[in-house]
């Protein structure tokens, strides 16, 4: 049975790469921040609330 | 728990590899975004290196009470929850910049929670699961993961058609009561229903062994800490959304266009680096900090491919996880963890859909051969 080693190196690096590329590419933000706390949300992931 | 002391099976190269990958992201992250950035990936690589030595699941122990009764896990996730409630109420109510995990309470939640249950006992993880299990080099969730990041922006493209479907907007329970009182009603629900859950074990002669709850005291400590830091609780699926409707523009899909990412949270984090969003960071830190306990102590040489069709359930559960955690608002930690112990009855209906979600998902097990 072989293992899982080199795909698991592989995908973490790969996440790594992306992230690095991501950032490197994209404008950063003074802070870090969830999406609830931007805005008028009325759920974690950022969601407005009923009324809009 | 996991044994650390074993060095004869230390996976050295692997353990150096997954530092430096943590240094980089820990550097990137202290340079933007300072002691924040940095105690954020601190604290997901803290949480990393816990999950695996306690081996702290969600999935598996739910499994075992409605398979063999066993209320071990269950009571240790309601005590998990009291003991955040205690923190979690009294910062958020008397704290404006900081946001507790509240959501409405609606179909979605309902039929997301519920197919959440299901895709955790297909894949053997939940939304932690997933991370610290990947982390560790679990080939199951080497396959769950992407998945569940298709899922959840799949979840994205669904939940503005449903959001607003018998809802009955965020229901916190004991509102109108101050915030000493609110927080005592919480945390005797959680920690109750924690009791009752240890009294029908102790019924059936199970034994709770202390060490399994040091366990639950950290993580509980490392929460708060999130609270703290971030301002907001901890939750794992939306940096998987991010990733993944990031991934999609870059292959050329107008994700950006859809109503979910016009939304001011979502596409601000989308619009931004993958860095400046708290999900994104932590879950990241954790998959490094499992990873760094897992070739530490040797969990990791035991990590080989199973079967094929438990690659197939795991799939199927990862896509179930990832629609499901976005159409009930997270996971075991950002809807259930996280939910309750913010007061939100949304953690409460989550808990309860995502049990009946599992008793399917446990009969598809047996279809499917898992032991």
């Amino acid at each position: 049975m072989r293992s899982t080693k080199y795909i698991y190196l592989f995908l973490v690096m790969l996440i790594l790469t992306l992230f690095l590329y991501d950032h490197l590419t994209s404008p950063v933000m003074t802070s870090v921040s969830s999406p609830s706390k931007i805005g008028k949300s009325c759920a974690p992931c950022g969601a407005p609330c009923l009324s809009e | 728990m996991v044994d650390f002391l074993r060095e004869n099976k230390k996976e050295y190269s692997l353990f150096f590899i997954l530092s430096l990958a943590g240094l980089t992201i820990g550097l990137l992250a202290f340079v933007d975004t300072g002691l924040k950035g940095i105690g954020l990936v601190i604290l997901g690589i803290s949480l990393g290196i816990v999950f695996v030595f306690f081996q702290y699941g969600f999935a598996s122990g739910w499994r075992n009470f409605l398979v063999s009764r066993d209320t071990t896990s269950l009571t240790q996730h309601f005590i998990l929850a009291g003991l955040c409630a205690l923190v979690f109420i009294p910062v958020i109510s008397s704290n404006n910049s900081i946001v507790g995990s509240i959501a409405p309470v609606n179909l979605s939640l309902f039929i997301g929670a519920f197919m959440f249950g299901i895709g955790m006992q297909l894949a053997n993880g939940c939304g932690s699961g997933v991370l610290f299990n990947f982390g560790s080099g679990s080939g199951r969730m080497i396959i769950a993961l992407p998945f569940f990041i298709i899922g959840s922006v799949i979840g994205t493209i669904l939940l503005p058609y449903v959001l607003n479907v018998f809802s009955y907007g965020q229901i916190e329970i004991a509102s109108n009561f101050n915030i000493i009182a609110r927080t005592l009603i919480n945390a005797i629900l959680l920690f109750g229903t924690s009791y009752l859950f240890y009294s029908y074990g102790r019924k059936n002669n199970q034994t709770f062994k202390a060490k399994v709850f040091y366990g639950t005291f950290i993580i509980a400590c490392l929460c708060c800490c999130v609270l703290f830091v971030s301002g907001s609780p901890w939750g794992v699926t939306y940096g998987f959304t991010l990733w993944g409707a990031k991934l999609s523009l870059a292959l050329g899909i107008p994700i950006d266009t859809f109503t979910f990412w016009n939304w001011a949270g979502p596409k601000r984090s989308l619009e931004n680096s993958v860095l400046s969003d708290v999900s994104s960071l932590m879950n990241f830190s954790l998959i490094i900090g499992a990873g760094l306990a897992a070739s530490w102590s040797g969990a990791f040489r035991k990590n080989h491919w199973p079967p094929k069709r438990e690659l197939i359930a795991a799939a199927i559960g990862g896509l179930l996880m990832g629609i499901g955690a976005r159409l009930s608002f997270g996971c075991n930690i950002g809807a259930f963890l996280a939910g309750t112990a913010s007061g939100s009855l949304h953690g409460w209906i989550w808990f309860f859909m995502a049990m009946m979600g599992s008793v399917v998902g446990i009969r598809y097990r047996k279809i499917i051969g898992f032991k």
